[in-house]
């Protein structure tokens, strides 16, 4: 097991270093550089082509892609991860403080959708072509189809200004302390809009991973025995449907980083995505590269930590 | 999501009934598929709707009216007018030409990458295969909304980029399923026999292979527009989309975004939302109803 677990992240190193590299390549393309980005055409025509000259010098911005690639790659794996052509900060400090809010916003998405996705699949699957089912197939396929700034508004539109129950945004209330009670009203409707549209991908495939196991022999042989068709369903069929869903739910983790972009900006959540944002307006090249340095690794991790409890759960499966 | 069915497709089959005799296996199983039908019809006439635009609406999309300014739907204005006095109803029309062209070209582009590296992966092997498949490992092991992010902040903002972002970096998904396709096709009796009538290996790709992905190529490209429908209205409200005055759905939903408007002026923001809901919505039913007319569903799950 643990051998796998070692031979899979040297596995995934060529793929992280692999993203770095196409992003850093990327940004090598753009026209234009951050030097005339970070000044007013005002300010550049009273400093003079020699002093952006020097500023590109000083920045290393006039060495070629590659070596300055390699500069930032070694940086980084020495934990400097550069300062933020914006406002100066150190890019992993402006991180750690936005990682927070941002784990707390996935995870809380992750285990609502978890949760009510297994519960709709399962009601689905026994109800199999009924009307619950059809109902919420329908369900499904609506939350899908409606954009997560869309969903974001409305639910903000019903119950933050016309029910007055939730804040419209942020992570408190503003001028006020910590306290638990006022982040998790804050929380409630970013997490629900994020995991909304999990939910719905999610629900499809426990429902078809349910009804496979129900027609299992197994099932059959259960229920002649003479258990109760709840111990039946709980016991023997869910336990075994969960298994192929673990997988799809560790596959997810990249939507779920790429919905909390819109979460974030439309319940102005200050997280990753928030951050994320920032940067690509400012063109802000090293929190850029930091920001997807560090999603590689957490879709990477992800990947293998679904692997892992898939071992953990199924003992019939062996990695060695 | 994209690739599950509607529950009620499965029994499809064994309603098949003389009846349809004229048509295509296929082509009745997809006509059985009600949401897939009115999917199919609102689409045809949103796509009506977008090209002959100037026939449908009343006002120009970008006619600012200073004395109309932030009128409420009436009969005159279907959806209202903004905070420049423009009809909501024209822009949300002349909107849908954006997405439309946006999810039709990307997906395009990434269908024909996608099927040209897939195939070529599948059908070579070696090295070949080997450093295609790496390459698609590092573009799919990324949230690809981020991925496009960082491609849109890098271009100038404009519809082209547009095309490119959605459609360079979306190709992987699709090689994987031609390869896959490929590779069990390869070994095929009737590819050895035309091996041996001399057919050259792009003859046998072309003429012997890829006609036989079609249906797979056809519902991926489906499920693909929803999701680009998606990624530029996501773009657009983020402000990295077709550049304002031009109208888009996404970008008249950031317009909207303000305490004011969202609670005052809901016609602003509403429509064009919905807007996207409906088509996106459209399409995935009529995705759906080819799953179900392919019997691809069983082999997808």
């Amino acid at each position: 097991m643990a051998t796998y677990v070692l031979r899979r992240f040297l596995v995934a190193i060529p793929v992280i270093l692999g993203i770095t590299l196409l992003i850093y390549f990327m940004i090598s393309l753009a026209p234009g550089d951050p030097v005339t980005a970070l000044i007013s055409p005002h300010d550049a025509g009273a400093l003079g082509s020699d002093w952006v000259a020097r500023e590109r010098i000083r920045l290393g911005l006039d060495k070629p892609w590659p070596i300055r690639y390699s500069i930032w790659l070694n940086e980084a794996l020495h934990g400097n991860l550069g300062y933020s052509l914006v406002t100066g900060r150190s890019v992993a400090g402006e991180i750690v403080r936005r990682l927070g809010p941002t784990l707390l916003l996935t995870g809380t998405a992750l285990a609502f959708s978890s949760v009510a996705s297994i519960l709709i699949g399962v009601v689905s699957a026994v109800y199999q072509n009924r009307w619950v089912d059809n109902l919420l197939t329908t369900v499904s396929f609506v939350f899908v189809s409606v954009p997560g700034f869309f969903l974001g508004l409305l639910v903000i539109y019903v119950f933050a200004l016309r029910l007055r129950w939730l804040p419209t945004g942020d992570l408190s209330t503003p001028g006020q302390g910590f306290a638990l009670h006022d982040l998790l009203t804050h929380l409630l409707l970013p997490a629900l809009v994020l995991g909304a549209s999990l939910t719905a991908g999610l629900a499809r495939y426990t429902r078809s991973a349910m009804l496979e196991t129900l027609s299992q022999a197994y099932i059959v042989a259960a229920r002649a025995k003479g258990l109760g068709w709840p111990r039946v369903l709980m016991r023997h069929a869910l336990r075994n449907a969960l298994l192929p869903v673990i997988t799809i739910t560790g596959l997810r983790v990249p939507l779920l980083i790429g919905g909390s972009v819109i979460v974030e900006q439309v319940f102005n959540w200050p997280g990753l995505g928030q951050l994320g944002v920032e940067a690509v307006f400012s063109r802000d090249y090293p929190t850029i590269m930091a920001l997807n340095l560090l999603i590689a690794i957490a879709v990477v991790v992800a990947n293998l930590l679904t692997d892992v409890t898939y071992s953990i759960v199924d003992p019939r499966i062996r990695y060695d | 999501m994209t690739t599950t069915p509607l529950s009620k497709t499965q029994s499809v089959t064994e309603t098949e009934t003389q009846a349809d005799r004229g048509l295509s296996r296929g082509q009745s199983r997809f006509l059985r598929h009600r949401p897939a039908v009115i999917g199919a019809l609102f689409l045809l006439v949103l796509i009506a709707a977008s090209i002959f635009a100037p026939a449908v609406v009343a006002f120009q999309p970008n006619k600012t009216n200073i004395s109309r300014r932030n009128e409420a739907p009436s009969v005159q204005h279907l959806l209202g007018t903004d905070g420049l006095g423009r009809d909501v109803w024209a822009r949300v029309i002349y909107g849908s030409r954006i997405s439309l062209v946006v999810a039709g070209v990307s997906v395009t582009i990434y269908l024909a990458i996608g099927t040209a590296v897939g195939a070529v992966s599948g059908f070579y092997g070696g090295t070949v295969d080997f450093l295609l498949q790496r390459l698609a490992d590092i573009l799919l092991a990324f949230p690809s909304i981020l991925l496009i992010l960082t491609f849109v902040s890098l271009t100038e903002p404009g519809i082209v980029n547009l095309f490119l972002a959605i459609g360079l970096l979306n190709w992987p998904s699709v090689a994987r399923l031609v390869r896959a396709e490929v590779l069990s096709l390869r070994e095929r009796e009737y590819i050895t026999a035309a091996r041996a009538l001399g057919a050259s290996n792009t003859g046998i790709i072309l003429r012997h292979i890829l006609p036989g992905l079609t249906p797979m190529l056809l519902v991926t490209a489906t499920f693909g527009v929803a999701e680009a429908i998606l990624i530029e209205s996501s773009l657009s409200f983020l402000g990295l989309g077709v550049p304002p005055p031009a109208a888009t759905w996404g970008g008249m939903i950031r317009d909207a975004v303000s305490i004011t408007i969202l609670e005052q002026r809901p016609w602003l923001w509403v429509s064009p939302g919905v807007a996207i809901a409906l088509t996106v919505l459209a399409v995935n039913f009529v995705g759906d109803g080819l799953l179900a007319a392919s019997g691809l569903q069983q082999q997808r799950q």
